[in-house]
């Protein structure tokens, strides 16, 4: 039996061996060619383009740290799905990387009144089966997310939308009442191909979906990538990438391993750590930019006797806590200071607002005149590990506190508590929190974040509830930028909470991919941009 | 030995029911799927709304009764991040952690038991200690570390194989060997240490006297013994593996049912943890049972009361 152990050994490590040079340049391009996948970059594959000569398949592959739920876009609620779905989907308006709204499927729209648009739609725009966009189309896409039965992810956030019929590239789009944040979440009211869904129903649709995007869907290989090709007749001209692979991959080193490998070619959410390490590597280029996400702390006004529900005091723990110092020494500088919750791309922002500057003894003086000179007792808790430094962040800030005097208990707490906490008005009186992605703005914070019985509000003021009704009601230019700079007035002046920063997202890629440019909203859509040969 | 075998799997029966009653009782009170269905500019009416229609708030005892009596038409509800029967969202998974689970298991006899038996046999030598210190690596070194470090030398330095996913079978290697090993090192250990007491006996010594070669006096008497006492550690790594070896999943991008269970714990997609937790509970369940069929053919005299 030694003997049979020894020569077992020899003949695993033999299959290794061969196992292994299976894997290398030659088997691979053979594989490539014939499936066309692998997410192996700068395979061999030969394409024809329109002057019949062949070429190399230019192929992107990224990675994204978890599958999508869906690829019909009604289903799209977190930024992940929504970035993927983009590709295959226009909509009536999009942002761009600087969160500016452009037009997509959209030529022009003009505002008839507070609950009404006037929408023209580009002519010729050809879904990825043949057919061209017209009014149908969108009424439809409106309509499905509008009926009282229907179950789709997005109803709650599309609903309030209905669209009126002027002829085949105008029409109304009316809401029920007005909404400020209509023309922003128009980025979500994908256009779905009307023909082609009520021909083969909700399933087969999302199982093969037909858009109108740049890319036109290839396959989804669960828990391992998303594949689309670009769209040859594509109205706003045919991408120059021929292919995009998003390969799954939960784990931030993988994601890691993976590019240096050459087996992706661009990763998001690196930490500072790697940076400098990514940065020396010769094919590979580190870009960061500010996002959509900002990091800060509410304060619970809510509890009968809280020291919060004084303002002195939730002023002194504005001036208490030295925001740059975060940036400076936790944040290694990839994050921006920020004056309320507002940034300064977001529609409405005023610059004029003055934000709390770091003063302690000023603080130590509030919290004097509130009754407070011994400090208190108080919690600081928040889901630390969603956030990148979280924990670091929350223990500085902790430290930074106790300099003027407070008492402070830092503990996690998972999302899900926080939420109920939330909901409930128990929340800590302080939890960190942030908001981001591609709905981050002004609405968004006073629907969610600010008023009586929101969602993730621990403050509660009716007369900040009536001014944020007219934030997001008053549709108007001039009014609207009005309402919008009281709004960041009022967060200054009666602090009812504690911005922190403004986050910034730092992407790693393979430098054969160019003209990319980050955006802001954290998603990845690798339209416009080309690949070196 | 019928009796036996009868009682034992009234035993397992119990034992699974147990554990479907015992996750659904956890799962309620921690989480909420409702959060993960709507969007987060959802108000709070819309979520009793949707609460109140899915029947969460019907008494525990209730919702528990529906589970049940569904599952056991073979319906587990609906997966709330894909959309679909849960069921079939965790059956399309399975195979590709089987294949990961079995493979592992391989390499783990295959590295185990000739290192087991050839400490033993050659105990106190350098061999020895050399086999006992990798084995004793195997079992503290993390698999979360051991598969990074892997994957960087062998597919970023080297760029032998592929560094994540299943898209090719050298994929395997790598999360196999990972996961494998562990497995390995427990073998090792277990085996080396049983097979030193067996041949303290007596018999060894009798088997010797009679001129038996040495070969055959280790393998047929000695390993045979020993390996009927780890057959139960065995099973357990078996189970353990397809339990779905999460962590190895996580790391190398594996399809797997042991990722597929992180991500719905982190989305509160309460049927399909409550599926993959029933697969799970079962496969130890069933490993177990056959394992105690099994000591009892292989030894007869070992009947547990």
């Amino acid at each position: 039996m030694k003997k049979k152990g020894f020569v077992t050994k020899l003949v695993v490590a033999a299959m290794v061996g061969c196992l292994a040079a299976c894997a290398g340049p030659a088997a691979s391009e053979t594989t490539g060619a014939a499936k066309n996948t692998t997410g192996q970059t700068g395979t061999e594959t030969g394409v024809e383009n329109t002057e019949g000569q062949s070429r190399t398949e230019k192929i992107i592959t990224y990675a994204i740290p978890a599958d999508i739920g869906s690829m019909d876009p009604r289903e799209a609620t977190n930024t992940n799905n929504t970035a993927v779905v983009s590709y295959v989907f226009s909509a009536l308006v999009q942002t761009d990387c600087d969160y500016q709204i452009t037009f997509d499927a959209a030529e022009s729209y003009e505002i008839v009144d507070d609950s009404t648009y006037k929408f023209t739609l580009k002519k010729g725009i050809k879904f990825h089966d043949g057919e061209e966009m017209t009014s149908e189309d969108v009424k439809y896409s409106s309509d499905t997310l509008r009926r009282e039965d229907a179950t789709y992810r997005l109803k709650s956030d599309m609903s309030f939308i209905y669209i009126e019929i002027i002829d085949d590239y105008s029409f109304y789009l009316k809401t029920d009442s007005p909404n400020k944040s209509t023309l922003q979440r128009l980025s979500n009211l994908k256009i779905l191909p009307k023909h082609y869904v009520e021909e083969v129903g909700d399933e087969a649709f999302a199982a093969n979906p037909i858009g109108s995007g740049p890319y036109q869907y290839v396959s989804w290989k669960k828990d391992a990538y998303i594949e689309v090709e670009a769209f040859d007749d594509y109205f706003g001209g045919r991408s120059d990438i021929d292919r995009v692979v998003c390969k799954i991959i939960p784990e931030a080193s993988s994601r890691i391993a993976a590019l240096e490998a050459g087996e992706v070619d661009l990763i998001t959410a690196v930490s500072t750590s790697q940076i400098d390490r990514l940065k020396n590597i010769e094919t590979i280029d580190v870009a960061s930019k500010g996002t959509t996400r900002v990091v800060y702390f509410t304060m619970n006004t809510l509890e009968e006797g809280s020291p919060m529900q004084d303002i002195k005091v939730r002023q002194a723990l504005n001036y208490a806590v030295d925001n740059d110092l975060l940036i400076r020494g936790v944040l290694d500088n990839y994050a921006s200071p920020i004056k309320t919750l507002a940034l300064n791309f977001f529609d409405g922002y005023d610059d004029d607002v003055q934000g709390y500057e770091y003063n302690p003894e000023k603080a130590r003086e509030l919290l004097a005149e509130a009754g407070y000179p011994d400090g208190f007792q108080m919690e600081l808790a928040g889901a630390f590990s969603s956030l990148s430094n979280g924990s670091d962040v929350a223990q500085a800030v902790a430290a930074q506190l106790t300099e003027v005097g407070l008492k402070v208990t830092v503990l996690e707490k998972d999302s899900d508590s926080v939420k109920e906490e939330y909901k409930a008005g128990t929340s800590s009186e302080l939890t960190m929190t942030s908001f981001g992605g591609p709905n981050n703005n002004i609405n968004f914070i006073s629907r969610t974040v600010l008023g009586t019985g929101a969602r993730y509000s621990a403050y509660s003021n009716a007369q900040l509830d009536e001014l944020l009704d007219k934030v997001d009601t008053t549709i108007a230019a001039e009014e609207s930028k009005k309402y919008y700079s009281e709004l960041q007035h009022y967060m200054t002046d009666y602090a009812p909470v504690l911005p922190l920063y403004q986050s910034h997202a730092i992407y790693a890629y393979n430098n054969r991919l160019q003209n990319w440019e980050p955006r802001v909203d954290e998603m990845v859509i690798l339209y416009g941009a080309s690949v070196a040969d | 030995m019928t009796k036996y075998i009868g009682k034992r799997f009234l035993q397992s029966i119990i034992a699974i029911w147990g554990i479907t009653l015992i996750v659904f009782l956890v799962l309620n009170v921690a989480g909420d799927p409702i959060t993960l269905m709507l969007p987060p500019t959802a108000s709070f009416e819309e979520m009793e709304a949707l609460r109140q229609k899915l029947g969460y708030n019907d008494p525990l005892i209730v919702q528990y009764w529906r589970f049940l009596s569904n599952a056991l038409r073979g319906d587990f509800g609906q997966s709330y991040n894909y959309n679909e029967p849960a069921l079939s969202v965790v059956l399309e998974r399975v195979p590709a952690t089987v294949t990961l689970a079995v493979t592992a298991f391989i390499i783990s006899l295959l590295i185990g038991i000739p290192t087991g038996i050839l400490s033993a046999v050659k105990r106190n030598s350098v061999l020895d200690t050399m086999i006992r210190s990798f084995a004793l690596l195997g079992q503290c070194v993390p698999a979360f570390w051991l598969g990074i470090m892997l994957m960087l030398f062998f597919s970023v330095k080297l760029k032998w194989l592929p560094t994540s996913g299943f898209q090719s079978w050298n994929a395997l290697i790598l999360p196999s060997l990972t996961l494998g090993l562990f497995s390995a090192a427990t073998i090792t250990r277990m085996l080396r240490s049983n097979m030193i007491e067996i041949m303290g006996k007596e018999y060894i010594d009798t088997a010797r006297a009679k001129g038996l070669q040495n070969t055959i006096v280790i393998m047929k008497h000695a390993f045979k013994n020993a390996l009927s006492t780890i057959l139960t550690v065995m099973g357990l790594q078996i189970a353990g593996l397809l339990g779905g070896a999460v962590i190895t999943e996580t790391v190398f991008a594996w399809p797997g049912i042991g990722r597929l269970l992180v991500q719905s714990i982190n989305n509160s997609d309460f049927m399909v943890v409550e599926v993959i937790v029933i697969i799970m509970a079962t496969s130890f369940v069933v490993v177990n049972f056959i394992v105690d069929i099994l000591y009892c053919i292989i030894n007869p005299r070992i009947k547990l009361q």
